[in-house]
């Protein structure tokens, strides 16, 4: 056979004699490596003068964070510059000052500690200084950072003790208290009424703030002793207080509703009245809480009463 | 036998290379801490037993991917929470003229841990609300706790 002479190509398309499907394409791969380089510049490449290293050529913008590292914005502090005279901070100065006060003061150190930091590795490796200027203030600073830790720590366990021994102490800390209120003449009612505010906050959690308090067996017992306070600190100016608390039961009130009821009324002969008559209404119709549900209860009251507060004051902008 | 090339002798950039006993300037070795058997060189992170940890601990910050990147989990990240209320007057030391502030606990066994001490401060804050101590003034420097 004569085989006439062709391109490569046409031969093998000649050579075909049966139509093969062609394969589908295949999926878009989800995970693909993309090439490092994905754009080139063959084509937009000027030279240009080479733009000399001098420092003129490098602008940092004042506020830029690493400034942070540098005191004054000085490469390095001299020895006259740096105060290594002043003493680290004392353990009785530390523990006279707020939890946010000791944070801002650790925070600080922090940063110096940084700034001493650097300049003491540049001393030590690039100008071969063998002075310890920096180091000595880093190790005052490290000092008052320890301590402010132990006066942190200090503080947890003293509270933690407290509130360990808070419970055999608690009956002769509230009827010293009980004694001292009740005892208080009329003309410095604004000033008790301020005890009492503290006295619950710190011995029950009972905020001022409604939206702060969390409902619990403290929150609501502190919330009896202080409606009885309220009650009985009242009686002796008014006679229908008076005859409310003998018509109570052994004196004292236990329904939390009651309670609460009092408690939120205003520290006055008038309101405390109302309240009472509120309260005996109460006790005609039959209302009281079971002191099972006596926490669920009170939880309810008060979110009601601080939704009320924010209608109230949305209200009035 | 070839006589060495004079060149070898003199110092140049590729002499200096070839030649590692030879050092800088400033006496600083080529390479290595130093020529003779020193043993009280630092280790390296190749060298102690299987106990031996030579870092800093900052690093285990996440893991590295199958394609070659690195995730970062940011709950192992060391971070610096800043103040909420950053109070900048105080400063980090105390001025040596200063003289240190003593605390007494006088009749307190356990000192600023005692929980009478505690009870005490409770009551004064009940009776009198906040109020500044006896050390906020500059001339005072015993207190009582």
């Amino acid at each position: 056979m004569l085989c006439k002479r062709t391109f490569q190509t046409a031969a093998k398309a000649c050579a075909r004699t049966r139509y093969t499907k062609p394969k589908p394409k295949p999926q878009p791969r989800e995970r693909v490596n993309l090439p490092s380089q994905r754009t080139h510049h063959d084509n937009d490449l000027i030279i240009s003068a080479p733009v000399p290293p001098t420092v003129e050529n490098i602008k940092c913008p004042d506020d830029h964070p690493l400034w942070q590292f540098f005191a004054d914005k000085k490469f390095m502090r001299t020895s006259e510059e740096l105060d290594s005279q002043s003493r680290s901070w004392t353990i009785p100065e530390l523990r006279r000052k707020s939890f946010d006060d000791l944070h801002s003061l650790w925070f600080t150190c922090l940063k110096e500690r940084n700034i001493l930091a650097r300049e003491n590795h540049l001393l030590k490796n690039n100008v071969e200084g063998f002075q310890d200027n920096y180091q000595d203030v880093s190790e005052k600073i490290r000092t008052t950072m320890w301590r402010i830790r132990h006066v942190l720590s200090e503080r947890d366990w003293a509270f933690k003790i407290a509130k360990e021994e808070f419970a055999s102490e608690r009956e002769a800390f509230t009827a010293v208290f009980e004694k001292e209120f009740l005892e208080a003449p009329a003309e410095e009612d604004e000033e008790s009424f301020e005890k009492l505010s503290r006295f619950q906050h710190s011995v029950f959690g009972i905020s001022e703030f409604i939206d702060d308090n969390v409902v619990n067996r403290t929150f609501v017992d502190g919330l009896k002793l202080v409606a009885n306070l309220k009650v009985r600190k009242f009686a002796s100016r008014d006679t229908t207080i008076q005859k409310f608390l003998e018509e109570t039961r052994s004196q004292t009130i236990t329904d939390a509703g009651e309670s609460f009821v009092l408690f939120t009324a205003e520290n006055n002969v008038n309101d405390i009245k109302e309240a009472c008559q509120a309260v005996e209404e109460l006790r005609k119709s039959g209302n009281s809480v079971s002191k099972y549900v006596e926490l669920d209860t009170v939880a309810k009251y008060i979110r009601q009463l601080a939704q009320a507060q924010t209608s109230k004051e949305t209200t009035a902008h | 036998m070839r006589s060495t090339a004079v060149n070898l002798f003199r110092e140049s950039p590729v002499t200096l290379l070839t030649r590692p006993w030879k050092k800088f300037r400033d006496g600083t070795l080529f390479y290595g801490a130093s020529k003779a058997g020193n043993k009280r060189s630092a280790l390296t992170t190749k060298q102690g037993n299987k106990t031996m940890y030579k870092g800093t601990r900052s690093s285990g910050i996440g893991k590295h991917t199958r394609y070659g990147g690195y995730t970062i989990n940011w709950k192992r990240v060391r971070t610096f929470v800043t103040p909420k209320n950053y109070n900048t007057d105080l400063k980090p030391l105390v001025s040596h003229n200063v003289p240190e502030l003593k605390h007494q606990f006088k009749g307190y066994t356990k000192g600023s841990l005692d929980a009478k001490l505690y009870f005490g401060k409770l009551r004064e804050y009940i009776q009198n609300g906040k109020l500044p101590s006896d050390a906020s003034d500059p001339k005072c420097y015993i207190e009582r706790g």
